[in-house]
């Protein structure tokens, strides 16, 4: 039969295809993509994290038992074959070995793409049911993976493997911890693992309701302009337009999109849109349309006219005399107005807006700048009076992303007269609160609810585009969904600020410290969210390393027009850690000490008193603190002796030179006298527990701690214990997930509410069985023990609920606290610098971690190995690169340089130290941000130990090597 | 976008077709170039080559015969393929696109970015369009586009043969992209052969470095990478600087023309 009568001639063709084992015929356009096709199908596991590309692997699928991705072929493809989804590896409901393994091995966290690596592994133990470490590598390099580091993913193929062989098998998952307790500290399967490793509907995208709209956004093409004119009038005739939204339509409101705690140390300097113009891709206009074909359609008619700015991209160039002034609008502040505010809004711009600030942060954006704070304690200047030597050196830290696998994404939808926000974000109070402002609403009209989210490390603490999808939906009464491209998540989304930091160090000849001063300039790009916090962080999480009498700082932060910066994992540690410790290593090569005893003759301990504290609270008055808990002496020795520290180690390649290096590092456990979280336990009828808790689990298994506290303190199996969170209808109130908050927050929330709940029980049994109260205690699993008789929590649920009952028992409590946990570490690596190619391998990198009590030790662990290799990322190679006019060269992952399996270290390791914090619920501190926090100067030191340079911009691209090393 | 998509079972219809739509029909293997978010031309009919089993891999009579639709992941992982070529086929592509990109698309699309082009010129390898037409693939680079590439043809390997690339990271963009070929001393009457790609705007043979080895098969490093460095132009992107290109070009080339000499003896 001739092919063009089998296909016809029109648009449309019929394709037959077995989709897990079911025979599909179906009418598509030949040129459909396969994963949209699939998704259509009801197969949601098959996702979209970038432009097709086969870069990310998100949309793996197996074609005739082969790894493809779908987003790189058209329905036609499909044709007469026989397709696999991860749908077809737990047919049963159940997950399979393979899955199982992923899960118990604790990579299930963000899990985007937790359903293609399944499909990975298992197509790579059917072909090599034994595997090698090469052999695994080359089945991952098709997988992007941002949260977990790769690491975990070889200890779940090899349980895998031997599960095939043996389903009772147990593989050795992670070390545990703290044996006086059942559940806490003991590996258990995250709570929401088994959901998103089989591709279950979980995220955003998967609530869409059939007939919503679709907005997209027409965005910038210039790095600073005003919009001279824009008419739109021809695009919202297009059919199908049912809204557009420009800076003359929006609300007057102006906001932050940083969700931060009100009120917020981040100025109110911007509206949903602004006639001015601050960075290449801000907005321009939305369009709001039945299909993203005719909103792009709509999107080519609307006429823009502009006038250009100079732009001012360097904080040199945003800090000159004579510069272009960014937010040159009028200024306001809701208190603390400086006496000068009249000569600092002079020669306003109306076109610029308003900047309204909360509180004064130290700015003056008239003249760029858009924070600065400086403090210290002790006398610097003595100090150094003192020193016998001192250095100063300044590092720069480049404009790196988060790359969430799962884009920014939102839906918005109207229910009776109130409005329901889909969000995928950190911060689900914060949006509540911020949206119903812009939209001029009470709160109680809106519904946030925090879907799964597949990543965001911090760039989904900002809210960068619920506001415009609300407007949208409240305005039209229709669904609305918004999912943010790829290129949007470099161009329009939240990265690392770029920071100049100057380190000054004044120390003895044994290499006491007698003084340190930094100076912090850092870029805040267009908008001000976090620019006082972030920039801030780069002293707040570095100096309180240090016993030192005198210290001093002074951050600066400037406005341009490169693109928006905000938080980021670590949020201003890793920078500052940078700096410092690497000035560290560097006075101690000048002293010609070893570098491991200057930092053990400097460092706090437990017991020190961090008087720095004092002075950097976050935008109020910080508390001095006494260290409670502190597992640095143990992290270095242990990391000391594995990489016998010290001891140079020689290559038989005369081309390769080896060096150590290390870093100590901490970060906070959220922030007191700031945080505040909510929880409510619920005994259920039949005994079992439900946990409400405020917290937003963005996959790091917040959820699961707080399930695992619940059920500790309660004596009942994790199973029968289930958690609802972070749904502003039907939990209680948190300021969300940002500031290392999670475990120290939410968790101690959650272990109140479950003590409240185990006296209500325990008093309400006493009355049941009379006798006292003293006498009775909890019992795993489930029951209420006295000294005559006993009842099950079933027997006291149904009593309770009955028609003599006391009303359902109930326990809640909220959590905040002056008290500071602070996680530490100690980070060794060692490097292989290859003089002639300038390329740097991490051959060994050990993180060495002070999480308290790891509450979820396999969890916790897979975060520090995503951590580090993150923060490899940031040293060695990704960057986001601009031209002289503020436009992006590279907006997609592969040329932007984040790190597959292929670059991690060939011994990779974590591993905890346990301490015992008396603030922390079980004594848990924080972790997932304090391991991006060693990486940069560890490498930094790594390499000139291996080849006497000392680079001190991020990344160390080889072209640096290799002109360091006078070869270019 | 596509409006049609045939999918012939013959070469006689494949070609029917071709002829009736002419440059308006475009032959479609893998996808993977066509379907990839940076391929900007647009077409609306193609060709589908899947039903013309060009799927095989022989050798006889010292040569290897490889069909246009074989696969990357096919290609690395055949012990008929030479080394070099395997390792061209492996290295740059995760197994994903490795199993649906084909020889035939590598070549055809004459991309500056190719994992194949250099080390198939280094090969002395040629193909065979449908018109029946045998060409080296430096011909072929110079012919019109449509032609359909049937088959690729490797002599057997007498030489040694050497591919190295250099890339920043393990999943990043290919920098520079070489393949050397240094005649052994039994087969004195061939030539070297030094090709590279991804680094300028086409790929290219070395020709002033191949006579140089030629004329001097016991050259140093040094003067064989200031001779590099003179012969290429790169242009500057968010890669690195024209004097880094230069340079990592150099050092590429270099190793891979040392190693094969190493392994001549
Ligand atoms: C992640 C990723 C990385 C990539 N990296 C590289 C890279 O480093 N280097 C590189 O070269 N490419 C790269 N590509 C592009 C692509 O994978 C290769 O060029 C591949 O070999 C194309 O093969 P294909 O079969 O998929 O071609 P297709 O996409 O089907 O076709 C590509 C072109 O070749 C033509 N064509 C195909 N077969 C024939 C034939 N037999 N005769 C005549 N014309 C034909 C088509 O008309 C089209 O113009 C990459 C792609 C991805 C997705
Ligand atoms: S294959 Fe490299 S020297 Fe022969």
């Amino acid at each position: 039969m001739h092919s063009e009568l089998l296909f016809g001639k029109g648009v449309k063709m019929e394709i037959r295809f077995k989709l897990n084992d079911r025979q599909y015929t179906i009418e598509t356009a030949p040129g459909e993509n396969a994963q949209q096709l699939l998704q259509r199908l009801g197969i949601c596991s098959v996702r979209k994290s970038e432009e097709p590309s086969g870069f990310t692997g998100s949309s793996i699928i197996l074609l005739n038992n082969k790894i493809v991705n779908a987003e790189l072929l058209i329905a036609a493809q499909l044709d007469g074959h026989n397709i696999k989804t991860v749908e077809s590896l737990s047919k049963k409901g159940g997950l399979s070995p393979v899955q199982k393994a992923l899960v118990e091995v604790g990579v299930v966290q963000s899990a985007y793409n937790s359903p293609a690596a399944a499909l990975v592994i298992t197509n790579l133990l059917k072909r090599k049911p034994d595997p090698s470490r090469k052999e695994i590598m080359d089945a991952l390099s098709c997988l992007f993976i941002r949260d977990t580091g790769y690491e975990p993913y070889f200890k779940a193929v090899e349980i895998a493997k031997e599960r095939f062989k043996d389903p009772e098998y147990q593989g050795f998952i992670a070390e545990e911890f703290r044996s006086d307790l059942r559940i806490v500290g003991k590996n258990y399967p995250k709570v929401d693992g088994p959901q998103l490793v089989a591709g279950k509907r979980a995220y955003v995208e998967d609530r869409i309701q059939p007939g919503s709209l679709v907005l997209k956004m027409m965005r910038s093409p210039y790095a600073h302009a005003y919009i001279s004119s824009i008419d739109t009038s021809v695009a919202e005739k297009t059919p199908g337009v049912a809204m557009i939204i420009t800076y003359k339509n929006c609300p007057d409101h102006y906001f932050t999109t940083a969700g931060q705690g009100y009120p917020e140390p981040s100025p109110h300097d911007r509206k949903m849109f602004g006639q001015k113009l601050r960075h290449v891709g801000d907005r321009v206009a939305a369009v709001v349309a039945e299909s993203e074909k005719i909103a792009y359609k709509a999107m080519r008619r609307i006429k823009v006219e502009y006038e250009l700015l100079p732009t001012v991209l360097s904080i040199e160039e945003a800090e000159a005399e004579d510069a272009p002034v960014v937010h040159n609008g009028d200024i306001d502040f809701l208190s603390g107005a400086p006496d000068n505010l009249e000569q600092m809004k002079q020669g306003f711009d109306s076109r610029d807006g308003r900047i309204i600030y909360p509180f004064p942060i130290g700015a003056d954006p008239h003249k760029n700048l858009a924070s600065s704070v400086s403090n210290g304690i002790g006398d610097t200047e003595k100090g150094f009076a003192e020193a016998d030597h001192i250095i100063e050196r300044e590092y720069q830290t480049s404009q790196v992303h988060c790359t969430p696998l799962e884009p920014h994404s939102v839906y918005t939808l109207i229910d009776g007269d109130r409005l329901v926000i889909h969000a995928s974000t950190q911060v689900p109070w914060h949006v509540r609160r911020n949206i119903a402002r812009i939209l001029g609403i009470s709160e109680n009209r809106v519904r946030v609810i925090k879907e799964r989210v597949g990543g965001g490390y911090g760039s989904k603490q900002d809210i960068l585009l619920e506001d415009v999808a609300a407007f949208a939906t409240w305005k039209t009464g229709l669904p609305v969904f918004y999912q943010f491209s790829r290129e949007e998540e470099f161009i329009a989304c939240s990265s690392r600020h770029p920071m100049n930091i100057r380190v000054k160090l004044g120390a003895k000849k044994d290499g006491r410290l007698t003084a340190i001063d930094m100076k912090v300039k850092a870029n805040t790009g267009p908008y001000g969210n976090h620019c006082l916090t972030v920039p801030m962080n780069a002293c707040s999480k570095t100096l309180p390393l240090l016993n030192c009498e005198n210290m001093s700082f002074d951050v600066r932060v400037f406005y341009s027009n490169i693109y928006p910066t905000g938080a980021y994992q670590g949020y201003g540690a890793p920078q500052g850690s940078f700096a410092l410790q690497t000035a560290l290593a560097e006075l101690a090569v000048e002293l010609g000490i070893d570098h491991l005893e200057l930092i053990e003759k400097n460092r706090v301990g437990e017991g020190s008193v961090l008087e720095i504290l004092r002075c950097l609270g976050e935008g109020q008055e910080g508390a001095v603190v006494k260290l409670a808990s502190c597992g640095l002496e143990k992290a270095l020795d242990l990391g000391s002796k594995a990489f016998a520290y010290g001891k140079k180690e020689e290559s038989s390649d005369p081309d390769i030179k080896i060096g150590k290096g290390m870093a100590i590092v901490q970060q906070g456990s959220g922030l007191p006298g700031l945080d505040q979280s909510n929880a409510r336990i619920t005994l259920v009828s039949d005994g079992s527990l439900l946990v409400h808790t405020g917290g937003a689990d963005i996959g790091t298994g917040l959820d699961t701690v707080c399930a695992k506290i619940a059920a500790e303190i309660l004596c009942l199996e994790l199973e029968k214990t289930s958690v609802v969170s972070g749904d502003t209808d039907n939990t209680p109130f948190d300021t969300g997930a940002y500031a290392s908050s999670g475990t120290y927050f939410s968790g101690n929330a959650v272990k109140r509410a479950a003590e409240d709940l185990k006296k209500k029980m325990l008093n309400y049994a006493a009355e049941l069985l009379a006798e006292p109260e003293s006498g009775l205690t909890l019992e795993y699993p489930g029951m209420v023990k006295g000294s005559k008789g006993g009842l099950s929590f079933h027997e006291i649920a149904h009593k309770a609920e009955s028609g003599t009952g006391r009303g359902h028992l109930v326990g809640h409590d909220s959590y905040t606290t002056e008290d500071t946990a602070i996680p530490y570490g100690a980070h060794f690596c060692q490097v292989a610098v290859n003089t002639r190619t300038g390329i740097v391998k991490v051959q060994k990198y050990h993180a060495y971690m002070d999480c308290g009590t790891p509450i979820n030790p396999e969890l916790a662990e897979a975060q520090v190995y995503g951590g580090v290799l993150k923060s490899i990322g940031h040293t060695l190679w990704e960057e986001m690169k601009m031209d002289g006019k503020g436009v992006c060269l590279n907006p997609d992952l592969k040329s932007y340089g984040v790190p597959m399996v292929g670059d991690i270290p060939d011994d990779f390791k974590v591993k905890f130290v346990q301490t015992d914090d008396p603030f922390g619920p079980f004594g848990g501190k924080s972790i997932s941000e304090v391991s991006t926090n060693g990486a940069s100067c560890a490498i930094a030191t790594a390499i000139h130990d291996a080849v006497g340079i000392w680079l001190r911009d991020w990344p160390f691209t080889p072209e640096k090597i290799l002109t360091g090393l006078g070869k270019l | 976008m596509i409006k049609q998509f045939y999918k012939p079972t013959s070469l006689e219809e494949a070609l029917l077709l071709k002829e009736k739509y002419e440059n308006a029909a475009t032959w479609f293997a893998g996808g993977t170039h066509l379907n990839h978010a940076d391929y900007k031309a647009s077409y609306d009919k193609v060709i589908s080559l899947e039903g013309l089993g060009l799927h095989y891999i022989k050798t006889r009579d010292n040569t290897t015969t490889v069909g246009a639709s074989v696969t990357l992941q096919k290609l690395a992982g055949n012990g008929l393929i030479p080394d070099a070529l395997r390792k061209a086929a492996f290295v740059g592509a995760p197994r994903s696109v490795r199993n649906m990109a084909t020889i035939g698309g590598d070549i055809a699309s004459r991309g500056r970015a190719t994992r194949l082009l250099p080390c198939l010129i280094a090969l002395n390898a040629r193909i065979e369009t449908a018109q029946k037409k045998s060409l080296t693939l430096e011909e072929y680079l110079q012919t019109d586009r449509s032609e359909l590439i049937l088959k690729v043809i490797i002599p057997l390997v007498k030489s040694c043969c050497c591919v190295n690339s250099y890339s920043l990271q393990s999943g990043g963009p290919i920098l520079v992209n070489a393949a050397v070929n240094i005649p052994g001393p039994e087969s004195e009457d061939e030539t070297p052969i030094i090709a590279i790609g991804n680094m300028e705007e086409s790929v290219r043979r070395l020709t002033d470095i191949e006579k140089m080895v030629q004329d001097n098969p016991t050259l140093d490093r040094d003067a064989l990478e200031s001779a590099i460095v003179e012969t290429i132009n790169p242009v500057e992107d968010y890669l690195g600087s024209v004097k880094f290109k230069k340079y990592i070009t150099a050092i590429t080339v270099s190793e891979c023309i040392l190693s094969c000499c190493l392994e001549r003896g």
